[in-house]
């Protein structure tokens, strides 16, 4: 099974688990642009964050064979810093013209401030200007009524429905995204948010449709293997492939396509003699090189 | 003498060398089949806008025509060189901002534009700090096939690009007037780069040969 994760913070993340991302299946990803787990106190901590979502990580990705792309925004814990805040809004008109650049996000809500909500509402409004999808995160506190606020306001701006995937979901939140024309995100975690057998059960009782799964792996206690493990325990749930093929490649395809901007057509084979030493990731490994070359 | 094996495996078309301004123009339109003179007549934020979509409406394959080169780099080179002729004394800040802001397809873009640029020399701070860079096509785009940094680099920032090129497995022929720069200085730089590699029992690469030898004319083959 080929696989995309929708959301992963590979900035956060090392070589060893692009290594075992690609031998698992994972042929494709999308990078969110969200906090580094502390709060960032300059603009320009942003523009360096972006060039290196735009340039670096995309690079070390496709040294793995792993096509890179990303969503750009502020962040809703970070919304909640007004000069920040705007900085950060007059940045983001000149990168969300960028090839690879596939959605506005994350934005959505955390604390449930007024300063998220303008913040959302206005990176949705970009959103609109860039003929961008967005990618709305949804509150771990209070996430239902999150859930239900964030809903409300993108039918309120009359934002495409089907432009929107809304993250992070649970049992008590899905049935409130499927009712609409949204798609929905599933982060499998360790702990919290969602796990494997829950995610098994969610897509018997509801089908693959409008479902996406992604790891959501960054710099806390998070698993980059977490998508082809829910295929495993899909599988074993009794799952059809063609319904966990749409889970984990369709369905992601699908709704990031609508940005124009995935190209998943040409992919260049793996050289790592390119990065043999010097300023590569690889230092002083045996390099990956393409059959026909070797 | 060819040039090393090595030369044509780092790269899916072979680049001809350096493109001159009014051949890559006339190239990209007959590619493209647009009027690309309607270009000069854009603000500044349109032209912006298309330095960003490049890829997008001119495509990511090489072009023969265009000396090998992707069709998006070239559209990107012919519009940032539009923009910075008109800029007069703010020409620097604007390449440097559109560098500083670019993913690593626009940095390419831009590097392989500078001697494109009015009154080039100025770059050339930009050019040496995009030698810092850890991806290796950024790398590639000002060391290999640019006529930029023999022209304009210092010595010191030259024999640290060529042996980067080395360090990095693109082929030192590709550096353009490597001829021309050839030193003691550099010449003891591989020197030095061969010893460490025999002392750690590691394979010396056949381009320190290049540089240590002088067996072949190099850095032209491609012109």
């Amino acid at each position: 099974v080929k696989i995309f994760d929708p959301h992963i913070h590979m900035t956060s993340r090392t070589t060893d688990d692009y290594e075992r991302m690609a031998a698992a299946g994972i042929d494709a990803i999308v990078e969110p642009a969200f906090w580094l787990g502390q709060p960032r106190t300059h603009v320009g901590s942003f523009e360096d964050y972006f060039a290196s979502l735009l340039g670096w990580e995309r690079f070390r990705a496709s040294q793995f064979g792993i096509r890179h792309f990303c969503t750009l925004a502020l962040n809703p814990k970070e919304a909640n810093d007004p000069a920040l805040a705007e900085g950060v809004l007059a940045l983001l008109p000149k990168y969300l013209e960028k090839d690879g650049v596939v959605a506005v996000g994350e934005i959505g809500f955390d604390d449930q401030t007024p300063a998220e909500e303008e913040l959302l509402i206005r990176q949705i409004d970009l959103a609109r200007a860039h003929a961008l999808p967005v990618l709305v995160h949804t509150p771990h506190r209070d996430k239902k009524r999150g859930t239900e606020r964030t809903l409300a306001i993108l039918k309120d701006v009359r934002f495409p429905e089907e432009m929107a995937l809304i993250d992070h979901n649970t049992e008590e939140t899905l049935p409130l995204v499927l009712a609409t024309g949204c798609w929905a995100g599933h982060s499998i975690y360790p702990d919290t948010k969602m796990d494997e057998p829950r995610m098994a059960a969610l897509v018997k009782q509801y089908g693959p449709e409008r479902i996406i799964v992604n790891s959501a792996a960054d710099w806390g206690v998070s698993d980059p293997l977490k998508v082809p493990k829910t295929v495993v325990a899909m599988r074993e749930a009794g799952i059809s492939i063609d319904a966990i093929e749409r889970i984990v490649w369709n369905n992601p395809v699908a709704f990031f396509a609508q940005s124009g901007r995935l190209t998943l057509e040409e992919k260049p084979p793996i050289d790592q003699r390119r990065l043999h030493e010097g300023n590569s990731v690889l230092r002083g490994q045996l390099p990956v090189v393409p059959p026909a070359a070797s | 003498v060819a040039v090393p094996s090595d030369a044509k495996r780092h790269s899916e078309v072979i680049l001809h060398g350096p493109l001159d301004r009014e051949r890559a123009l006339a190239a990209l339109e007959a590619h493209s089949g647009m009027d690309l003179n309607d270009w000069r007549d854009l603000g500044d934020r349109e032209l912006e806008s298309l330095f960003a979509a490049a890829a997008r409406l001119f495509g990511t394959s090489p072009v023969a025509a265009l000396a090998g080169r992707p069709a998006d780099e070239v559209a990107r080179g012919l519009l940032l060189q539009i923009q910075v002729g008109r800029a007069n004394g703010s020409g620097l800040a604007l390449v440097e901002d559109r560098f500083r802001c670019g993913d690593n397809r626009e940095r390419q873009a831009i590097l392989r534009a500078l001697p494109w640029l009015d009154d080039p020399r100025r770059f050339v701070r930009l050019a040496v700090h995009a030698c810092r860079t850890n991806v290796t096509p950024v790398f590639e785009a000002i060391a290999c096939d640019n006529p930029y940094p023999a022209e304009h680099f210092s010595d010191d920032a030259f024999n640290q690009m060529v042996l980067k090129t080395m360090f990095v497995g693109l082929p030192v022929a590709r550096v353009v007037g490597l001829d021309r720069r050839r030193s003691a200085e550099l010449r003891r730089m591989a020197e030095g780069y061969a010893s460490e590699r025999r002392a750690a029992g590691r394979p010396v690469p056949d381009d320190v040969a290049l540089l240590t030898g002088g067996l072949l004319q190099l850095g032209e083959h491609a012109a």
